[in-house]
């Protein structure tokens, strides 16, 4: 029973036109509208970083689904991200063949460099850290993906410089172009840099959920 | 007529810039699904399917023309038919030390293309999708470029070619997880739900993606079907010496001289693919151990390098064929340690389902890390081999945790000196072996 | 459980050996089975040992605990064998499974133990502790030792409202509650969160959970993550509590209860199984609303009788006090949730012309066409309403009024899956598979409402409307129907006049064919539209779709079917649900006849006597608020009757006013029989005696007849046709013999020896009065059952009712799978002979005066529809401190676009003004707004009326609110809700109190009885 109160806002005044085309488009491939769930997940988090619980009841609400069962699939996917993360999110490859070619040296380098553990955001808002079942790079390992682009054959040093590269890059407007792996016009198109305003709406609106799992 | 190749799936791969369609076609490209199409029904295709032996190259081996045949078929106007059927492209790959298909996505994306539209022809499937993984963003803008080209040349769309058979091709790119690569939980992630395996029976092929009949099938195992249109079952079968027919991608990495992808006969031995190929150990390095095909393989020796890596004799060996990416163990690492990291893994792509997997996974982990941090007893290896068992086939909701078992459970036998060593210094012996 | 022989032990469990039943050979012996069953319910049915989590006999298999390991053999040649889990696995004939092999065995316990390694370790402070159905698997597997070393997994717990308590850390991650929540009863704010062993169940955020079945987590759950808070806060064990087989006193179904007390006070219901009516499942409002039973609002002295002695009260004080009324003529007002032997010895005592089912006129003509439905087709129960294949719901919100009944309905609607599944083979059984195949996938679910329902998400379609609106589109149903099938009018009825909107006759030409072909159409409809015109036009439909002409239709619609089939299908298939509002309203119907009077005739009895001098001396009301009287009718009512006696349990406006009040026993303490939806005259039991002068309400009537109607009852000598009783058994015979129609032979008491109410664990019975007296007192007296209050006697499944459930090695309600005859209903059902006695006297009468009324409206007067919420519409349990903190405050819901012209938002607060038909003042006040999209702009719902009000179609105007009186109203809702929590407060102080200092009462009888 879909009352209108006052507690859910109405998707058509939070998400945007981009955001709502692309997830009509998902949306339409599909017997379901649900089965867009995950598409629609990622489309709102390529726009504005994270899905916050504004953004999830959006979604839900725009795919007519209960905003819980979308929480379901949210939280059991690890590259969509149910909390605020930073402008980068690095995934370090933790799986077997880096693990046998020395990632974790890599991890230290990163983790010292940054000043941050797994799970954590720099004071700056620019890196968060995670890890990353297998990334397909194991003939290049150690390997880590930031943004789009993978980073192959790592060391502790060549790690750090590339962080520092990404740092000093994302004040200048035009540098995310230079940072896909392909110039096309179609990746452009997906790489918009993401505008802060998104995210400190975000930051007002919505807290992250209150489930909180603990694990040590 | 371009001569037959000896490593058909490979021999269009360009990973600096795939083929466009054009170029596609130019190499002999869509001659296997125009004459599909153009000229044999759908059960000869299945015949010609099945007569080449094909067998399935995500893991398990299983046979491509059989798979397909349980796919019900229905006359035109039969009250029973379903509205429609699904062809589902399984891209999902994960497997650690796995990256063959991430060759076929991004060097030859058209030859996916041209074999999804033989095999949704031959079952009947309208509707066809790419699940592919997230990471692979590469391979994302590539596919969706050649799909994009296919359904502007019309091999994709209403009546592809003049025919009156109609494709409709979808990249959907996942939001991560291994289970996703287990062909129903891959169902439950294509319909946006989260991705626990589901029971079988039903099997897909009678109700699977949205309740309708759907084929799922591994990248490199379609990517054989174009040339078996073209050069003919016998051709395929010849292509390997071996018992299983065709070729395989196999792989190798960890620390050996040049890790990568190598398209061979099927039945290439462990020592070509390591050596021959992978130019052996780095220098100072000696092999150990090594899993033949992905990270839910049994470990196999040195004394192996000359089994076959085919399904029957790397079975006999006392493993899997698996995705037939090598994992080499040199002995400057860790047994133990790499046995975590594997558990670790397993443990952390737990759907959370079933619960040995789900609570016997981490167990194994905690105790794992004991001995690892030389804190284990000689206890903890009874816990670990009955741990083995309690997670062992037939006990799981699917094949994760046995999947998980297979490289802890082979090297507690093959290198038990390793974890006794461990319990007994209180450390372990391999600690700066890097 | 020695008893191996298979057909004795099928026998024993009441279940026929029949054809559908075939061998499994378990440890080399040979058991029967049910075909249709999985081999663990299969397993279970003999009474053997398996355990098992994630099944549920209701939910069926998903093959996700993996607790159920056996070990199956492919001949008696197989030694090895190989493990499959049992709830996967189908039985065949001859099929040998072993369940001691060693290999299954370790691994059901390696289960256990991997289970336990974040399982915390606190038994002794869990609720769930000595129920616990995890405690009682890990026992059986054998599981005692830890191994595990490392750290326990922990987790944030869930504030999810005042009834039902979240502690995640004791989860095993059997995913059977959100099985049940979401997929079984189609919540939708629960769900299931993260992956591998950090697997959560929970809301999306903190907040009351909004599901009418969410009491059942409790139930379902088999560890302590869901505990029921009412019954944690004022705690005891379960092997401690008192019980007694009850029926539920909060709507019509009638769901089987059990219900526990303590030290006076009881402390919790369970659901009780019936497999004929409620299964495992009850609602929220039958679990949790047992609370009135403890409130401060509770009657517990009698007023307007003089005491001899301080200490009590006795017979002579009562006579004393009723003597001088000897030979006046009373009223007497019945209750729908008063017993059948209540209202039937009122009626004994005021005469069939002075008797009043507490009903309005309107709800008379309402009753006298549910009466003729009742007599024409019986009314399914809940396993048949789960069969059917379509469903017509028609201005009645079931969701709200008698939530099991929508559960069924639910559960209906995956016929459509079930079916399909079954073509490929699927079972039943096979929850993850069916929906895996089925989809959505559903069977048709029409809806004609007022206002949306929580059904909506399954609905096929549906139409929001007005009772009228409703009324004329059924009319236009049944008049396409006949014009279908060629039925001629009977009774020259007049075509359906007027245009018919767009939308309704699509509704009508979707819903035709498939009513036609349906082979298990059923209709639901309820009191709440209160329009006999609407019970009348489904009564009409039901005619139609029994008529030959129809079934003619229907046998040639299925022309593949088999020709037998086809002679088969002349059986009537559409069964019909009228759904009354309180527990008894169906053994009103039943003593209703000719004379039985309206309210508003008892009114204009007692006023007009002064002038015709027919005179009425009093009025007798029994157990009932009558919510339908107004202020002033019921200032009428007290003014013209000369003397008020008043039986009750609970204060009601009419407890004040009463001359004489008798404190009246409610279903806790009391004997009685509830007359379901159905007509089944279901027994509930004394839990524990009540404390004098509380009596059963037919106790009280006994002693009324005694004195004023037999005064020689003390002195003289006793007349022959009064007799005194002393239990219900005696009440049952005296009745019968009085010229009633008493439905049915009152019960034999199984009197060699008696069943204990107590658990045979039950501690410190001999210490519970040490602080009064050291000397063991005598065990209270039971006259009117077979249950003793006691620990001593035999089993509780001795008795099909059971008090309690429980069987050996099982401590938790799972223990109903392990008992035999499992549920079986022995309620004797009533036929509702003679309707047309009381549909002459009250015959669907025009509402003329209505029509004009509502069409004089101008634009801004719209039509109010009834919209409560289940904890909103039941007198009872509305008064119960944890639903008043539930109740949103007043609540309109109106259509967005009508909002938008108004230029209105959602939660805006405006001021209304309405009134009910045959009402002169309308009611004013202030309510919170809420939109709905496809609500119709003349439709308003809401959730003014008082609890156990039926409304029918109100008149309601709005206007912009003036912000003093929204901040006075605010102020209100405030001081509503601290004073609810307040009343909470208090109440658990004074119930932990009175545990210090139990009042015990030797024999359950009448006064003096020590």
């Amino acid at each position: 029973m879909q009352i209108i109160n006052t507690i859910t806002p109405d998707y058509r005044s939070y998400l945007s036109k981009e955001e709502m085309a692309a997830i009509e488009h998902e949306a339409s491939i599909m017997e379901t509208r649900e089965a867009a769930g995950i598409e629609a997940l990622k489309v709102v988090q390529k726009h504005r970083g994270w899905i916050s619980d504004d953004s999830l009841y959006a979604i839900a609400q725009m795919l007519n689904m209960s905003a819980a069962e979308l929480e379901g699939v949210a939280t059991f996917y690890n590259l969509i991200y149910r909390q605020k993360v930073g402008r980068y999110v690095i995934h370090i490859c933790n799986s077997i063949s880096c693990h046998l070619s020395g990632y974790q040296q890599v991890l230290q380098a990163i983790k010292a460099h940054l000043g941050i553990d797994y799970g954590q955001t720099t004071a700056d808002g620019m890196f968060t850290l995670l890890s990353n079942a297998c990334l397909g790079g194991c003939d290049k390992a150690p390997v880590m993906m930031i943004g789009e682009r993978h980073y192959e054959y790592l060391t502790p040093e060549k790690a750090v410089e590339i962080l520092e590269k990404i740092a000093a890059g994302a004040s200048t407007e035009n540098y995310l172009s230079s940072f896909l792996n392909e110039g096309d016009a179609a990746a452009d198109r997906e790489n918009k840099p993401r505008s802060r305003d998104y995210l400190d709406d975000d930051d007002v609106a919505g807290e992250i959920s209150e489930m909180e799992l603990s694990d040590d | 007529m371009i001569k037959a190749p000896d490593k058909p799936l490979t021999s269009l791969v360009n990973l600096e810039q795939p083929l466009s369609i054009e170029g596609y076609i130019e190499a002999g490209g869509y001659q296997g699904a125009e004459k599909a199409l153009h000229h044999l029904s759908r059960a000869e295709v299945l015949t010609l399917v099945e007569d080449s032996t094909l067998k399935g190259r995500g893991g398990a081996g299983f046979p491509t023309g059989m798979k397909w045949k349980c796919v019900p078929m229905y006359e035109p106007g039969d009250v029973n038919a379903p509205e429609c059927k699904y062809l589902v492209c399984n891209a999902d790959e994960m497997e650690p030390g796995t990256f063959k298909d991430r060759v076929l996505l991004e060097g030859v994306p058209h030859q996916l293309i041209e074999a999804m539209i033989i095999a949704a022809y031959t079952i009947g499937a309208e509707k066809a999708y790419i699940f592919l993984r997230g990471e692979y963003h590469l391979a994302a803008r590539r596919l969706q470029q050649a799909i994009d080209e296919a359904y502007r040349s019309n091999w994709l769309g209403e009546n592809i070619q003049g025919t009156d058979i109609h494709l409709d091709l979808y990249l959907h790119s996942s939001a991560g997880r291994y289970i996703c690569g287990e062909e129903t939980a891959l169902i439950n992630a294509l319909e946006g739900k989260r991705a626990n395996p589901r029971a079988k029976p039903p099997f897909p092929q009678f109700s699977g993606l949205f309740g309708k009949p759907t084929v799922v099938n591994n990248v490199e195992t379609l990517s054989n079907l174009p040339h078996i249109l073209k050069h003919g079952a016998d051709w395929f079968k010849g292509l390997s010496p071996d018992s299983d027919a065709g070729t395989k991608i196999y792989a190798a990495c960890g620390r050996v001289k040049t890790p990568g992808t190598w398209e061979l006969p099927m039945g290439a031995t462990i020592r070509e693919v390591l050596y021959d190929h992978g130019g052996g150990m780095l220098d100072g390095l000696k092999l150990k151990g090594l899993l033949p095909g992905g990270a839910s393989t049994d470990f196999l020796l040195p004394e192996h390098l000359d089994t076959p890596m085919d399904f029957a004799s790397i079975a006999k060996a006392g493993s899997r064929l698996g995705t037939g990416g090598l994992i080499v163990l040199d002995d400057h690492n860790c047994p133990v340690s790499m046995v975590l990291n594997l558990l670790q893994f397993f443990a952390q792509e737990s759907c959370g389902w079933c619960t040995p997997c789900r609570d016997g996974t981490p167990w194994a982990v905690e105790v794992l890390s004991r001995i690892e941090q030389g804190q284990g007893s000689l206890d903890d290896l009874d816990t670990l081999a009955k741990l083995c068992d309690f997670m062992w086939l037939g006990k799981t909701h699917c094949a994760l945790a046995p999947g998980a078992v297979e490289p802890l459970k082979s090297a507690l036998k093959y290198f038990h000196d390793d974890f006794e060593q461990h319990i007994e210094q209180g450390c372990c012996p391999y600690q700066g072996g890097h | 459980m020695a008893d191996i022989d298979p057909k004795k032990s099928a026998e024993k469990n009441g279940r026929q050996v029949s054809e559908n039943q075939l061998t499994v050979y378990i440890d080399d012996q040979p058991y029967q089975v049910d075909k249709n069953d999985n081999l663990l319910a299969g397993v279970l049915a003999n009474q053997l040992n398996l355990p098992y989590f994630c099944w549920h006999p209701s939910m069926g298999s998903v093959g996700a605990c993996r607790q159920c390991a056996v070990t199956q053999y492919q001949d008696e040649n197989d030694s090895r064998g190989r493990i499959v889990m049992a709830c996967m696995t189908p039985v065949s004939d001859g099929m040998r499974i072993g369940l001691q092999e060693q290999h299954a065995s370790e691994f059901r316990e390696q289960v256990i133990a991997a289970m336990m390694t974040n399982h915390p370790h606190d038994c002794p402070v869990c609720a769930e502790g000595g129920e616990c159905h995890l405690q009682d698997m890990t026992v059986m597997t054998g599981h005692s030792a830890r191994h595990y070393s490392g750290k326990k997994r922990t987790f944030t717990n869930q504030y999810l409202g005042e009834l039902v308590g979240h502690e995640m850390n004791r989860c095993i991650t059997c995913y059977r509650c959100v099985r049940f929540y979401k997929d079984y009863a189609g919540g939708k704010d629960f769900d299931v969160y993260g992956s591998k062993n950090q697997v959560y169940f929970g809301r999306q955020t903190d907040g009351v959970l909004e599901s009418e079945f969410s009491g059942n987590l409790v139930e379902v759950c088999p560890t302590g993550v869901f505990t029921n808070k009412l019954f944690s806060a004022h705690f005891t064990r379960k092997w401690d509590l008192q019980s007694a087989p009850s029926v539920c006193s909060h709507c019509a179904v009638g769901c089987n209860t059990s219900i526990g007390e303590r030290y006076g006070a009881v402390r919790r219901v369970v659901n009780r199984y019936n497999e004929q009516l409620n299964g495992y499942f009850l609602c929220d409002r039958g679990r949790f609303g047992i609370g009135f039973v403890n409130g401060e609002q509770r009657i517990r002295k009698v007023s307007g009788i003089r005491q001899q002695s301080a200490e009590k009260l006795t017979k002579l004080d009562v006579a004393k006090a009723l003597v001088h009324f000897k030979g006046q003529k009373f009223i007497g007002i019945g209750s729908g949730r008063a017993s059948l032997e209540a209202n039937a010895y009122l009626k004994k005592l005021v005469g069939s012309d002075g008797f009043c089912a507490g009903l309005t006129g309107r709800q008379m003509a309402l009753a006298a066409q549910h009466k003729l439905a009742l007599h024409r087709y019986p009314a399914p129960g809940i396993p048949e309403i789960e069969q059917s294949d379509l469903v017509l719901v028609i201005g009645e919100d079931i969701t709200q009024t008698s939530p099991r009944i929508a559960l069924a309905v639910r559960q209906a609607l995956r016929n459509a899956g079930l079916a399909k599944a079954a073509t490929i083979g699927i079972a039943s059984w096979h929850d993850s598979a069916v929906r895996t195949v089925g989809g959505k996938l559903f069977s048709p679910l029409f809806s004609l409402q007022g206002m949306p329902t929580k059904l909506d998400d399954v609905c096929q379609q549906k139409l929001l409307l007005s009772p009228r609106e409703t009324e004329h589109t059924l009319e236009v149903l049944n008049q396409q129907l006949r014009l279908l099938l060629g039925i001629t009018s009977e009774q020259g009825k007049a075509s359906a006049k007027g245009d018919i909107s767009a939308d309704r006759k699509a509704f009508i030409s979707e819903l035709i064919p498939m009513l036609l072909r349906a082979k298990n159409p059923l209709i639901i409809s309820g009191w709440s539209h209160e329009s006999a015109a609407v019970f009348a036009a489904i009564n009409e439909l039901m005619e139609i779709l029994h008529s030959d002409a129809c079934m003619g239709h229907q046998a040639g619609v299925g022309q593949e079917e088999k020709q037998d089939e086809a002679t088969a299908d002349k059986q009537p298939r559409a069964k019909l649900v009228l759904l009354p509002p309180q527990s008894n309203t169906t053994g009103l119907l039943h003593l209703s006849d000719a004379q039985t009077l309206s309210l508003e005739q008892v009114l204009s009895r007692l006023t007009k006597e002064q002038q015709t001098g027919d005179i009425v001396d009093g009025v007798i009301i029994l157990e009932n608020e009558l919510p339908a009287l107004s202020e002033q009718q019921a200032a009428l009512l007290r003014e013209q009757a000369e003397t008020l006696i008043v039986v009750d349990h609970s204060q009601t406006p009419f407890t004040e006013m009463a001359d004489i009040l008798m404190p009246a026993a409610p279903v806790s303490e009391g004997d009685g029989h509830f007359v379901n939806y159905q007509g089944l005259c279901q027994r509930y039991y004394q839990v524990h005696a009540s404390v004098l002068p509380v009596l059963d309400s037919w106790r009280w009537l006994n002693l009324i007849e005694s004195s004023i109607f037999n005064a020689g009852a003390y002195g003289g000598q006793k007349p022959q046709q009064f007799k005194e009783v002393h239990s219900l058994t005696e009440l049952d015979l005296y009745l019968s013999e009085q010229g009633i129609e008493w439905p049915f032979d009152s019960k034999e008491l199984h009197r060699e020896k008696q069943i204990a109410r107590q658990s045979h664990r039950a501690s410190g019975r001999t210490a519970q009065m040490a602080n009064i007296s050291v000397h063991e007192t005598k065990t209270t007296q039971s006259p009117s059952s077979e249950f003793g209050f006691s620990m001593e006697g035999l089993a509780a499944d001795a008795a099909p009712d059971r008090p309690f459930s429980w069987a050996p090695g099982w401590n938790s309600n799972q223990s109903v799978n392990m008992l035999p005859g499992q549920g079986a209903d022995t309620s004797p059902k009533l036929d509702f002979a003679n309707p047309n006695v009381l549909l002459e006297s009250w015959p669907l009468v025009t509402e003329v005066e209505d029509e004009t009324a509502l069409s004089s409206q101008d634009k801004h007067s719209l039509t109010f529809i009834d919209h409560r919420q289940w904890f909103q519409n039941e007198w009872q349990s509305s008064v119960n401190p944890e639903f008043r903190m539930l109740c949103p405050g007043n609540q309109l819901i109106v259509a967005s676009d009508y909002a938008r012209e108004q230029s209105w938002q959602p939660g805006d607060y405006v001021a209304f003004s309405f009134s009910l038909p045959g009402e002169e003042h309308a009611r004013q006040g202030i309510a919170r707004l809420l939109c709905h999209d496809e609500l119709p702009a003349h439709l308003v719902a809401g959730n003014l009326l008082a609890p156990g009000r039926s409304s029918g179609e109100g008149v309601i105007r709005l206007s912009p609110a003036q912000a003093s009186d929204i901040t006075l109203y605010q102020q209100a809702e405030q001081e509503r809700l601290a004073q609810a929590k307040a009343d909470k407060t208090a109440l658990l102080e004074r119930l932990k109190r009175a545990d210090q200092t139990i009042p015990i009462r030797m024999v359950a009888g009448g006064l003096e009885d020590v």
